[in-house]
């Protein structure tokens, strides 16, 4: 959990050619290159996906919504600076508003589909359905900002320094976010698990 | 920290169970099936968005070699729409180096420099600061003021209401509330246009104050004043064009279109000016040329006749010499068409004064030539009427002699007599239309009244000729239509 604070001058040099890579692919994908464009999209959508299908109800409004971020992102891709180095950030902006009106969507749908949590909760073993219940409703309560970094670390596998770099936060910021976010679940779901 | 026990649920736990609750991996399946997806929606990209929103009034404004010509007089941001956060300068377009680096911001205090011509923007304060390729300057306060120390090149400046203080070396200057500048520094001088409002200067104990269109100039510890003309306006050209192309037209001095304003009538009446026909009856010849002879205006000055001219006879104005009255009167003064009457020829009536036809009849052979038939003047006077008519219906003098208030209308309208009386300026309009060469064409019809045809303005200006005729040449009034319509031109020649 901590190895954030323990990346070497090697790993920290690796984010940086990520970044770099990242933003030159950015610079050719506002020039029309679609080809950067798949590249950009390999590189991506994996962490994409893990943030999206972490808060979304199931696989499919997932996909809709990973279509929806990408789709943005290659329209809009000339309004972002290319060489700040800030495209997962920028990109992860655009996913946190594609989640955000979809929750909106969804709150304004008269009758909403039966939610659905990741297969693996059911697969979870010794996780019972009472207690994935309560994860979820503890998920529930957390603060956007909050949602995101839990998400992130835990169903991303992001560092902090990661997660830190994505939602344009200091790493400290994360932390205490995070902790917030564990206290408030943990709250939750012990009044969840009271019996009443 | 996060392993401190819960009552329940250790951090531990929780932390354990979100990990196995973690969504799978994207499959290749998903993978592909999104992408496939993605890039067959795949259209156009959106431009960039605009960093600013304003909305700005332009002048054009010549600030020199390699500047943009153009600066905005007012600046008017959008509150907070992009820029809320901005409280200083903000580069809106070109390349500014400030502290070793491309800035995009200007930051009080640090000098910068133009690597290309650029702009800055003071959204709170209303206002634009352009600088040059390579000029250097330094943002010493956004507060309250705009103060800037400019070091050398050139640079733009447009307050909009905001207090603008420029400092260089050895002089300083002010706007106090705002206006339009052009600055170019040199070492030891430096040069100020004022376009917009009032700017101060000051080297050393000197104090130099420029309005708009003036100039200050500085060096060796003095500065002076240069005098200019204040920019036009974007609502006076358009009038000086068209008061002075009339004037032009009429006096038909293209080169002092001023001076065609300061001499309506003769534009009018010559051109046509709308504006001061009376005038161009006070200056007949001038209406004569009004008439519109572009090649003989200052004849036409001298031959009032040419005013018949005026009607419109280019070719002609020494026949309208020869009847000056006529012309003049012809040409129709409508003040005074007693004159026309003693003048008979005057085609006053020819031209058509309905006020004196019976003067006219009493001297029938002028109106006759008043009338304008040059061929047959006798008739004309025998038919003063047809003077008249010669004034206008050049072909059928006959019936002027028939219907000599004709010919008086012949001046005008056989049908409309008192309008052609009515109009007789018209007819020295017809002379020329003051509001409308063509029209005047119209009118010289109506001139024509006065000489005659007023259905027919092109005839008109045909006629014109015949008001010219009464003035007399029948044969060449288009023409004079046709001239009445390049006095128009003049304007836009300013």
């Amino acid at each position: 959990m901590e190895e954030s604070c323990h990346l070497g001058g090697e790993a920290i040099e690796g984010i940086r050619r990520e970044v770099d890579a990242l933003d030159d692919l950015a610079a050719r994908v506002a020039a029309g290159d679609r080809a950067a464009f798949d590249e950009l999209y390999s590189r991506m959508v994996d962490d994409v996906y893990a943030y999206v299908r972490g808060q979304c109800r199931n696989d499919a409004e997932a996909e809709d919504i990973i279509a929806n971020v990408f789709l943005k992102a290659w329209r809009s891709m000339r309004s972002y600076r290319a060489g700040s180095g800030q495209f997962r950030r920028w990109l992860f902006a655009i996913a946190r508003n594609e989640l955000k009106r979809a929750w909106a969507q969804r709150k304004r749908e008269a009758a909403p589909l039966p939610e659905e949590l990741p297969q693996a909760a059911f697969d979870a073993p010794g996780l019972d359905v009472s207690t994935r219940d309560l994860l979820h409703r503890a998920l529930a309560v957390l603060t956007p900002d909050q949602r995101d970094v839990v998400v992130l670390r835990y169903y991303g596998g992001k560092s902090h320094q990661e997660i830190a770099a994505i939602l344009g936060k200091r790493e400290g910021a994360v932390r205490a976010l995070l902790l917030r976010a564990l206290r408030t679940m943990r709250k939750a779901m012990d009044d969840a698990a009271r019996p009443r | 920290m996060l392993r401190a026990r819960g009552d329940r649920w250790e951090y531990l736990a929780i932390e354990a169970a979100l990990r196995r609750t973690a969504p799978p991996a994207l499959t290749p399946e998903q993978r592909e099936r999104i992408r496939a997806r993605i890039m067959a929606q795949l259209g156009p990209q959106e431009a960039p968005a605009p960093p600013l929103v304003f909305r700005s009034r332009w002048v054009a404004v010549p600030v020199g070699a390699g500047l943009a010509a153009t600066i905005i007089a007012g600046v008017r941001l959008l509150a907070g729409q992009y820029l809320g956060d901005h409280r200083e300068g903000v580069v809106a377009g070109g390349r500014l180096v400030a502290g070793g680096r491309v800035v995009d911001e200007v930051e009080r205090g640090q000098p910068a420099l133009a690597r290309t011509d650029a702009t800055i923007l003071f959204p709170e304060a209303g206002a634009r600061f352009d600088a040059a390729a390579g000029s250097r300057f330094e943002l010493l306060s956004a507060a309250g003021a705009l103060a800037f120390r400019l070091d050398a090149g050139r640079f733009s400046l447009a307050s909009d209401g905001t207090p603008v203080r420029l400092a260089g070396q050895g002089w300083s200057a002010a706007f106090a509330a705002g206006g339009v500048a052009a600055i170019e520094v040199e070492p030891g001088r430096a040069r100020f246009t004022v376009f917009v409002g009032a700017l101060t200067v000051t080297v050393g104990s000197a104090v130099c104050t420029a309005g708009p269109g003036e100039t200050v100039l500085t060096g060796d510890g003095s500065c002076v004043v240069v005098p200019g003309n204040p920019p036009a306006s974007s609502s006076t050209p358009g009038q000086g064009g068209a008061n002075p192309g009339q004037g032009v037209d009429g006096g038909g001095n293209p080169a002092a279109p001023g001076q065609g304003g300061a001499n309506p009538g003769q534009g009018a009446n010559g051109g046509g000016n709308p504006a001061a026909p009376g005038q161009g009856g006070a200056n007949p010849g001038q209406g004569v040329n009004a008439g519109g002879n572009p090649a003989a205006p200052g004849q036409g000055g001298a031959n009032p006749g040419q005013g018949a001219n005026a009607g419109g006879n280019p070719a002609a104005p020494g026949q309208g010499g020869a009847n000056p009255g006529q012309g003049a009167n012809g040409g129709g003064n409508p003040a005074a068409p007693g004159q026309g009457g003693a003048n008979p020829g005057q085609g006053a009536n020819g031209g058509g004064n309905p006020a004196a036809p019976g003067q006219g009849g009493a001297n029938p052979g002028q109106g006759a030539n008043a009338g304008g038939n040059p061929a047959a003047p006798g008739q004309g006077g025998a038919n003063p009427g047809q003077g008249a008519n010669a004034g206008g219906n050049p072909a059928a003098p006959g019936q002027g002699g028939a219907n000599p208030g004709q010919g008086a209308n012949a001046g005008g309208n056989p049908a409309a007599p008192g309008q052609g009386g009515a109009s007789p300026g018209q007819g020295v309009n017809a002379g020329g239309n003051p509001a409308a060469p063509g029209q005047g064409g119209a009118s010289p019809g109506q001139g024509a009244n006065a000489g005659g045809n007023p259905a027919a303005p092109g005839q008109g200006g045909a006629n014109p000729g015949q008001g010219a005729n009464a003035g007399g040449n029948p044969a060449a009034p288009g023409q004079g239509g046709a001239n009445p319509g390049q006095g128009g031109a003049p304007g836009r020649g300013r």
